[in-house]
């Protein structure tokens, strides 16, 4: 076990809400890292999107050879900025790196991101410097994120200090991730999917600041709800495994590990020098502190946006309406795998549908409650509204098979209401097909409803909601 | 400080002062004394021949199960001290402990590097490596812990229904966490093995141990 010597807490703060930002290596170069670096903050992304918008703190370019970049006048070095600096992000070769912190630290700048690589990750020489670089940054009580990393973006804060591509919409995940690249194509997947983030970390080397001090700092962060993390392999995973037992009893905590197999530890060796634990000492440690482990990335943000998007169920005693047998019983299957308990309905609840007058004949008047291919819209409201209103009830399952008269929108808005009128009870949906549901699927997403192509994957967002296991 | 095994007579002062549930055994160095000895144990026996120098018994060929019957014990007796002679064991002792019959399961513990003192519990003999059944914790652990580590293998359901022999979930999952406290506490223990450790509904019972330390 590795024991860090931890530096201030508030040097974390202060990197996460900085006041001021600092780009050192600022770019001219539309193609570069360090130009990409100094967009993002004075426009709010590289590649423009609809949630990009511009940092409202102060923003220095530094670039010694360089008048103006993007509308900002450069300064030869940090020590030319007259005003405080809160956070310098370092966009520079590697071997230049511990000088231009060793400045940072003169100037009094609270924390500093690296995105270089050529440190600990390529071994020997590599290490060294990262020695040196973690050494200045001690010396100085700066706070250190990466080096080889992407950034920090803080969509609700307008905060990017990073060079990935776009901007994802603001919410209430925060994604903590081991590897920038794939942190950065999960951006361009969020735009599509609306996977909303509070907070986007890549840690890198994690040289200083890691994967335990972020969750620390989501603990008490207001704009997260949900924890998400991509890792590799820990350092210090008795201390991240205290941290995170503390931390997911206030948040759900949901993690992918990489490095899983022989083949996968030795690319996790060379991708971030980190070690890839043993993957059995890695679930038991993980299923004793509460951290839900997931098998894919879809499956990370599915149920992260579940679990921030919806109430938990005070239960487990869930209930599936559904115009199509085949989904019904395909749903019920999972749900009894994943151990979802789909609760039997009582007499009185039948009595309260066929008082509705809207059901079919032929209605399963049973758990899975399948209303049949020619449901209207007023069919499916009035059995959601009357399983809904049931105390003994918890959660919905709302399956829509597309039919001839089926009306995707008109049932996506009933979903809505429903969503609105019993705000404690956890809805998810899905919407099956493609092409003529999408303008009900387009509805869900807008109004932050959890909407899968599959059973299985709804069966999995309820299973999260309702603690089964 | 480098590693080693410790030898069975430390490993036994270490368990049983610290209250673990050891196999009734005698042990003497003079086969005569051991077998007057183990009269009150009854039969089946398993025999072992101890030496400083042996840490692997089974696979020296010093462990004898299923004895039955005085005449059986002696002449046991009698050809492991010939074997110990030949292999040049060095000082030889014999123990010899009451066979038991139940559900065989593993508790260990080890060090992991980056998560520090973890346990491990599974199902032993023909299963543990059929299967692979075993789940693993941080040490030190709670009963809930304990009762989680036990209900993520098929050891239940296993010894349960197919050898009729049913698992004391209660003494296993007490023994599961003595193992963790034992780890956590001691600094110098790297790894523990209790394999086999019998249980029959009424308890358990650590058959044979191995304990490393550096």
């Amino acid at each position: 076990m590795k024991q860090k010597q931890k530096l201030s807490h508030s040097g974390l703060e202060t990197l996460m809400n900085p006041r001021s930002v600092a780009v050192i290596g600022a770019s001219r170069e539309p193609a570069s890292v360090g130009f990409g670096i100094l967009k993002s903050l004075v426009e709010g992304c590289v590649l423009r999107s609809a949630y990009c918008k511009p940092f409202l703190g102060r923003v220095y370019a530094v670039n010694p050879h360089a008048e103006m970049i993007l509308g900002k006048r450069c300064f030869k070095r940090i020590s030319d900025v007259a005003e405080d600096v809160d956070v310098a992000i370092i966009s520079l070769p590697a071997k230049i790196v511990p000088s231009v912190a060793r400045e940072c630290g003169q100037k009094g700048v609270k924390a500093l991101i690296v995105v270089a690589a050529g440190f600990a990750e390529t071994g020997g020489e590599g290490a060294k410097l990262q020695a040196e670089l973690l050494a200045i940054c001690k010396k100085f009580k700066m706070r250190l994120l990466g080096p080889n990393c992407l950034g920090i973006l803080r969509p609700g804060s307008n905060y990017n200090a990073s060079f990935a591509l776009s901007a994802p919409p603001a919410g209430q995940i925060a994604f903590v991730s081991q590897s920038g690249a794939l942190a950065d194509s999960i951006l361009d997947w969020a735009l599509s999917e609306r996977y909303a983030f509070s907070s986007i970390v890549s840690l890198g080397n994690a040289a200083d600041l890691d994967a335990a001090d972020f969750l620390e700092f989501f603990e008490k962060d207001d704009q997260t709800k949900v924890i998400t993390l991509y890792l590799e392999g820990l350092d210090d995973g008795r201390r991240f495994f205290e941290v995170a037992k503390r931390v997911g009893g206030k948040k759900p905590i949901l993690l992918l590990k990489g490095g899983r197999t022989g083949a996968g530890e030795k690319a996790a060796t060379s991708h971030t020098a980190a070690l890839a634990g043993d993957w059995r000492v890695f679930q038991g440690a993980m299923r004793q502190a509460g951290v839900a482990l997931v098998d894919s990335l879809e499956e990370l943000f599915d149920t992260a946006k579940t679990l921030a998007t919806q109430p938990r169920a005070k239960g487990n005693a869930i209930t599936v309406v559904t115009n199509g047998g085949g989904a019904g019983v395909l749903a019920s299957d999972y749900c009894a795998r994943l151990g979802v308990n789909l609760v039997p309905l009582k007499a009185s609840t039948i009595a309260k549908l066929d008082a509705t007058k809207k059901m079919h004949p032929a209605y399963s008047r049973r758990n899975p409650l399948d209303i049949v291919g020619d449901a209207l819209p007023q069919r499916y409201e009035a059995a959601m509204e009357v399983l809904l209103a049931e105390e003994y009830v918890h959660g919905l399952i709302v399956i829509q098979t597309l039919q001839t008269m089926t009306d995707a929108k008109r049932d996506a808005e009933a979903v809505v209401r429903m969503r609105a009128k019993y705000p404690s009870k956890p809805i998810v949906c899905v919407f099956m097909g493609g092409h003529y549901s999408a303008p009900g699927i387009k509805i869900l997403r807008d109004a932050g409803i959890p909407d899968f192509n599959d059973p299985l994957k709804a069966a999995k967002a309820m299973a999260a909601l309702c603690g089964a296991s | 400080m480098a590693r080693r095994i410790l030898s069975y007579l430390e490993a036994e002062r270490l368990l049983s002062k610290s209250g673990f549930p050891l196999v009734k055994s005698v042990r003497s160095s003079d086969p005569g004394e051991v077998a007057r000895k183990s009269g009150k144990l009854g039969f089946p026996l398993v025999v072992k021949a101890i030496a400083p120098n042996f840490t692997h018994k089974t696979e020296a060929g010093l462990v004898v199960t299923s004895v039955h019957g005085t005449y059986e014990l002696a002449q046991t007796l009698a050809e492991l001290g010939a074997r110990a002679k030949k292999i040049r064991a060095g000082k030889v002792e014999f123990v010899v402990q009451k066979q038991l019959s139940g559900a065989e399961v593993i508790i260990g513990a080890n060090r992991d590097a980056s998560f520090g003192p973890t346990v491990l519990f599974g199902l032993g003999g023909i299963y543990a490596e059929l299967l692979n059944e075993v789940s693993v914790r941080l040490a030190p652990l709670t009963v809930e812990d304990a009762n989680g580590m036990i209900e993520e293998t098929k050891a239940k359901r296993l010894l349960g229904k197919f050898r009729n022999f049913s698992l004391d979930e209660k003494e296993t999952a007490k023994l599961i966490i003595k193992t963790g406290s034992l780890i956590a506490k001691n600094k110098s223990i790297q790894e523990i093995d209790f394999n086999p450790v019998f249980t029959d509904g009424l308890g358990c019972t650590i058959v044979d141990e191995r304990i490393v330390v550096e």
